[in-house]
């Protein structure tokens, strides 16, 4: 299946910083797709190179278009949520949908007309009337009118608390997703979409350190929690990451014959969130 | 061409300045009507001396006008219009200023760059829809609001006609509607092409600075002409830019080359006693139109507001929400 997205060498620099560093990757249709990574790993500025707003170098295609050139075109078939505060304050909703609807050649009002009146959302509202929640319920019901083939959210939920980030999620998989969308997010909170993702791409300093299918994560790393007297031999198969739990460590093993470290304790894939942390940690190391 | 539009609205939505300011002068336009009508009716003492005769109340004021010749009478309304007219271009060159500086900076700043940029819309068309406001929206909005100000003002001067027992549509009969009319659409639009360098330049500084723009746009040219004039080069550079930075239509009124319109401030045959005025109002030639866009500073004028507006849209394509 031909991807949707190809980078080759993707590179940018800020001044004589370099945000992304060389990195490769494909994201092919109908799958959900984690970008995460620390603060300042990078995870913006590749969407941002995605979306052509940027400059950058290296090899960059986005549905067979270069962004760079096409943006506005590519637009038609990605659909965009920045964070809550991208909505400009001054609009209302009754002109936002207006908006949409003069622009977007595929948007489908009824879609947000039907996701909005299950909302406290007025088409009179102005959205610096709407509390964070509200404006991320009315993103995602614009979203929900696009008919757009990819949709990148950045970031989508930051500074929304743990019921409307939920919600969010949910009504995103429930009501948006199928197998003819891809979705591409970015977090640096893992936990509350690895329930979600296909495929995970973790960026660390500007290099994608883990880039795999989720269900292939347990062919390549493997989970250890073993006793501490057990923790020094365990050791000497050099583990990607450690940690120590009450009376335990924990520890992470990338490409390791998971047979051999039974003999020390319990042996299981390893949650994302431990996955992350092991790949930044170990790319820090590195 | 749908999206276009909806574009040009989303700017009227957005920039409120451009409805408010003009209603805030229909009303400042009504008082002032009220207050003139006020003051003359409860006059007691001397309020003006006109043709060597004291108006001491609006009866006299009335009086003094009814008896002025036809040519006079129009002389006397076209000033007033073409006054009030003067004041709300001048008002709305201002909004138009620091509606262009922030045009293209205000959505950096607040961050919704992010979300225009999701729409499928080019820089390109963005870009050109802020243009088009300035251009043609600002310029219908100042001959809309000028014409209703005057409308205005004639409807409550025939009322206070009427109520002193003169004949209202007098006033009505000797205002020069087409005249008029003629004369603002002319000079909105040679006032459009002279100031469209400065336009450009605007809008330019909107998508380049990463500080608030009103400082560079008014400082590179500010500087430019101090280096200028101080060294004394001779490049020529002030004189291009001083022509173009006076605000309102007095500036292309007072001996300005490139000037359109002949209306004439000198003292003429038809000068009134006591009004400091002339109102020859004639409108230009073919020749008058084909001498302005002969004139070459038109044309630079052009190409560089073009210049400029080409850079704004290549420049946008790179702004992020970064400043």
């Amino acid at each position: 299946m031909k991807a949707l997205v190809t980078a080759k060498g993707l590179t940018k620099y800020y001044g004589r910083f370099r945000a992304v560093d060389h990195v490769d990757f494909e994201i092919k249709p109908g799958r959900i797709v984690g970008l995460v990574g620390p603060n300042g790993a990078g995870k913006s500025t590749t969407l941002k190179a995605i979306l052509g707003l940027i400059k950058y170098r290296g090899e960059l295609e986005v549905f067979g278009r270069n962004p760079r050139i096409e943006r506005a075109q590519l637009m038609h078939d990605i659909s965009y949520i920045s964070d809550v505060a991208s909505l400009p304050e001054w609009i209302r909703v009754d002109q936002l949908l207006d908006l949409m609807v003069s622009t977007h050649p595929s948007y489908d009002l009824r879609k947000s007309l039907n996701f909005l009146a299950r909302t406290d959302i007025s088409k009179s509202h102005r959205i610096k009337q709407l509390s964070k929640g509200m404006k991320t319920q009315l993103h995602l019901a614009i979203v929900m009118g696009i008919n757009a083939r990819m949709l990148v959210l950045d970031e989508p939920t930051l500074g929304l608390d743990i019921i409307y980030r939920t919600e969010f999620y949910d009504q995103l998989l429930n009501e948006y997703f199928d197998q003819q969308r891809t979705i591409l997010i970015t977090t640096h909170q893992i936990e509350e979409i690895e329930h979600i993702l296909t495929d995970i791409m973790i960026i660390n300093k500007g290099k994608i350190v883990i880039n795999m299918p989720i269900d292939e994560i347990g062919n390549h790393y493997v989970q250890l929690k073993t006793a501490k007297e057990k923790a020094e031999q365990a050791r000497k198969l050099n583990p990607l990451y450690e940690k120590d739990l009450l009376n335990e460590a924990l520890m992470i093993f990338e490409n390791t014959d998971a047979h051999r470290l039974h003999e020390f304790g319990e042996v299981s894939t390893p949650h994302l969130a431990d996955l992350f942390v092991a790949a930044v940690k170990g790319s820090h190391h590195a | 061409m749908h999206s276009f539009t909806t574009l040009l609205r989303r700017e009227l939505w957005e920039h409120t300045s451009l409805k408010g300011v003009p209603i805030t002068l229909l009303a400042f336009v009504l008082l002032a009507n009220l207050a003139f009508i006020f003051l003359l009716s409860n006059s007691t003492g001397t309020l003006s001396i006109v043709n060597g005769e004291e108006v001491r109340s609006l009866s006299s004021y009335l009086g003094f006008f009814t008896q002025l010749k036809p040519g006079q009478q129009t002389a006397i309304i076209n000033s007033t219009m073409i006054t009030t007219g003067m004041i709300i271009n001048s008002v709305l060159l201002i909004v138009m200023f620091f509606y262009l500086l922030d045009s293209l900076y205000g959505e950096r700043k607040d961050r919704t760059i992010l979300f225009w940029k999701s729409l499928p819309v080019s820089n390109k068309q963005t870009v050109l829809s802020k243009l088009t406001i300035a251009v043609i929206i600002i310029p219908v909005i100042i001959f809309i609001t000028t014409a209703l100000a005057n409308f205005m003002t004639l409807a409550i001067q025939s009322l206070v006609f009427y109520k002193n027992q003169y004949a209202a549509d007098l006033l009505w009969q000797q205002t020069d509607v087409s005249g008029l009319s003629m004369f603002s659409i002319f000079l909105l639009i040679q006032q459009t092409i002279w100031y469209f360098p400065v336009m450009g330049w605007l809008l330019f500084c909107s998508v380049w600075c990463r500080k608030p723009p009103i400082i560079v746009a008014v400082l590179i040219p500010v500087i430019l002409v101090f280096i200028d004039s101080s060294f004394m080069l001779g490049t020529g550079i002030s004189e291009i830019l001083l022509e173009r930075l006076p605000l309102g239509i007095m500036s292309m009124q007072l001996g300005n080359e490139s000037s359109l319109m002949a209306y004439n401030y000198s003292l003429n045959e038809q000068q009134l006693p006591g009004f400091n005025m002339s109102a020859g109002i004639s409108v230009p030639s073919i020749d008058d139109i084909l001498s302005f866009f002969m004139n070459v500073k038109v044309w630079m004028g052009l190409l560089i507001g073009f210049f400029f507006t080409g850079m704004a849209i290549s420049l946008r394509r790179w702004r992020d929400d970064s400043l």
